[in-house]
């Protein structure tokens, strides 16, 4: 339903649905027992003035007979003013033989029908009944008793109104104690709504919505203060990436810029000169490389990572990664120990890729070791898939950050970025990789400074396209 | 079927007479008075209770007499003719003396009877309605007695005559007798 100028139910304040969810059925449920409980008590006493006129004109019929066999008006009439006392009754009157009125008694304005068996004008409120008057088996006359239900009528508005008023006192009831709960519905929903909007304006993720209630409300709340401590956490990683990224950018800047100008005011020649462009070119490239990283990671996550996929041996993938850190792991007195146990390790997918993924592991195993230790990677062979492992004897991943490890723009701390540098990208783009080559990444460490081990499981090329040939399609030769 | 609704037709008539008398009594004659009496020593039957031991059976009649001189004529017969009363047929008996007067349920004594101490003893402490008409007829044992009040009849009754007999009476009946000795 709709007035002009009326919010529609559903668009009703919380508080406003409480209130009218707390009347509207009490009043029901009290109107529809008023009514039962009046007309119940209209018919019960209709029946009961029924039933005393069906018996009163039995009596009288009988009172009357001697008077009326032995043609004594007088003591008739006694006997039907007797009925006086009884209010419902209007007239009572007594015929004779012949129809003529023998005797009378009649209420106030009333008067005696001009026959016994004049009918009833079903005049409402009055009930006619009529009986012989019989001596022995003769029938010497007829009673007619008139009663009148105004009575009843009278007191079933009174019944009527008295129960109106009770129905009032109870809705009254029911509002103020509807109009006192509701805020036990809409408040902890309004502060819910205030705390958003308080989050919302100031851009504030450090607030928190209270928990006033342990029902659905309660766990909006929850959910609610679960969502703003992951856009604090998504606000921080994001500030931290921004700083880890500018450092990264600018640090190999700092380098070419500094090695420019000592090239230009020194006037560099010879060995010095090569040594210069040797610095420059390798801060070129760790740029390129960052540049790089951001680059897959942004064509991962929009979906546009274009890979070969072709039969590679992952054993000269490895041995490649294992040989591009070399430099680095020397230059830090690291071991790099590699064991194969197999002869040969095809995996179908992009060599170039695969490579990414095993120096991203290597170069971070090596980071994170300390000077003259030992990385091992071993590569395995399973009924299904292949198993690279590599190990390192460093400072480990504390427990409540390993199962952030894959994470994208996520390091270990702010202090960790800056102490070891990089993006935090490396992990994130190799589980990604080895995802779209159907296999999984895995890392582990029992601690902080206990090393870390990451495990890559590679599954083995399907042996013939025509044996899956519903996948076919599907395998082209690029994965997008 | 049809006799039983000739004679239902023909008591209504009756019935209609009867009353028809009842109500016209101020413009009846002395003659007619003794229809009203007829009439009202039927409706006697109903308000008397006898006791069973004075009926032969259960459907035995009522014996109605009448003791001479008859004031009634036909009258009386057509009143009660067909009529019963509580499954008992009403026989009307003439009396000539005073012999069978203790065997009656009513006994109507005229104001011309001759005899009347006669019946009076004869009927002694016998369960007999004793009906007269004379003024002194209760003090001289009669249960009830007619009279003429401004033209109507009405009628005494004597309790202790009816309760000496063994009559027991109705209180609707002592309800609309004049005096009630």
């Amino acid at each position: 339903m709709r007035w002009p100028g009326m919010t529609p139910f559903k668009d009703q304040p919380l508080a406003r649905k409480a209130l009218t969810l707390g009347i509207v059925p009490t009043i029901c449920a009290l109107l529809v027992t008023s009514i039962v409980f009046v007309a119940m008590a209209f018919f019960v006493a209709r029946d009961n003035i029924m039933r005393d006129t069906d018996s009163l004109v039995a009596i009288v019929a009988d009172s009357v007979s001697a008077a009326v066999a032995f043609n004594d008006p007088r003591t008739a009439s006694e006997v039907v003013n007797a009925l006086r006392a009884k209010d419902a009754i209007e007239t009572a009157c007594v015929f004779d033989a012949s129809g003529r009125l023998f005797a009378s008694y009649a209420r106030r304005d009333r008067r005696c029908a001009a026959s016994a068996t004049e009918p009833d004008r079903n005049r409402p409120g009055s009930i006619v009944r009529v009986h012989d008057v019989a001596v022995g088996d003769r029938i010497v006359g007829r009673v007619r008793l008139a009663s009148n239900l105004t009575e009843v009528y009278a007191r079933t508005q009174a019944q009527a109104l008295g129960t109106l008023a009770a129905l009032l006192v109870g809705a009254l009831v029911a509002w103020a104690l509807a109009r006192y709960m509701r805020h036990w519905i809409s408040h902890p929903v309004i502060e819910l709504a205030s705390t958003a909007d308080r989050v919302s304006a100031s851009r504030n993720y450090a607030i928190r919505a209270t928990k006033l209630t342990d029902d659905e409300v309660g766990k909006l709340v929850d959910s609610f203060n679960a969502m703003l401590a992951q856009v604090q956490m998504q606000e921080r990683v994001k500030d931290e990436f921004l700083a880890a990224l500018s450092h990264e950018l600018r640090t190999p800047l700092n380098a070419i810029l500094g090695w420019l100008q000592i090239a230009r005011t020194q006037q560099l020649q010879g060995p010095a000169l090569t040594r210069a462009l040797d610095r420059l070119e390798r801060n070129a490239r760790s740029q390129t490389r960052v540049v790089e990283d951001l680059l897959d990671v942004s064509r991962i996550v929009t979906g546009k990572l274009e890979m070969q996929r072709e039969t590679v041996d992952l054993r000269s993938v490895v041995t490649a990664s294992v040989d591009a850190v070399t430099p680095h792991a020397e230059a830090r007195r690291i071991r790099l120990a590699l064991t194969a146990d197999g002869e040969s390790f095809p995996v179908s997918g992009d060599r170039q890729r695969l490579e990414q993924v095993f120096v991203n592991l290597l170069s971070n195993a090596v980071k994170f070791s300390h000077e003259g230790g030992l990385v091992t990677v071993a590569i395995e062979g399973d009924v299904s898939e292949w198993i690279v492992t590599v190990k390192d004897q460093g400072i480990g991943i504390a427990p409540d950050f390993l199962p952030h490890v894959f994470e994208r723009f996520r390091q270990f701390d702010g202090s960790m970025t800056r102490e070891h540098g990089g993006l935090g990208l490396g992990l994130a783009i190799a589980k990604d990789v080895v995802d779209l080559h159907d296999g999984s990444i895995y890392a582990h460490s029992d601690g902080r400074g206990r090393g870390s081990t990451f495990i890559v499981r590679l599954p083995h090329p399907r042996r013939t396209v025509a044996a899956l040939p519903q996948r076919a399609s599907g395998t082209s030769d690029t994965i997008h | 079927v049809a006799t039983s609704s000739c004679s239902l037709a023909a008591s209504v008539t009756r019935l209609a007479a009867a009353a028809l008398v009842a109500m016209s009594l101020p413009v009846a004659g002395a003659t007619t008075d003794y229809e009203v009496k007829a009439a009202y020593l039927y409706n006697f039957l109903s308000f008397v209770t006898w006791p069973p031991s004075f009926f032969d059976g259960p459907a035995s009649p009522l014996r109605l007499c009448i003791a001479a001189p008859d004031p009634f004529g036909p009258v009386i017969n057509d009143t009660m003719r067909g009529e019963q009363v509580e499954g008992r047929p009403i026989a009307v008996e003439r009396l000539r003396g005073s012999e069978g007067a203790q065997r009656c349920h009513v006994l109507f004594v005229p104001a011309a009877a001759a005899n009347g101490a006669e019946l009076m003893r004869a009927v002694e402490g016998a369960p007999v309605l004793v009906v007269g008409e004379t003024d002194e007829f209760l003090e001289r044992g009669g249960v009830v007695r007619f009279f003429l009040d401004a033209g109507h009849v009405r009628f005494d009754i004597s309790r202790t005559a009816a309760e000496r007999r063994g009559l027991m009476l109705s209180s609707r009946l002592l309800q609309v007798a004049r005096r009630v000795g």
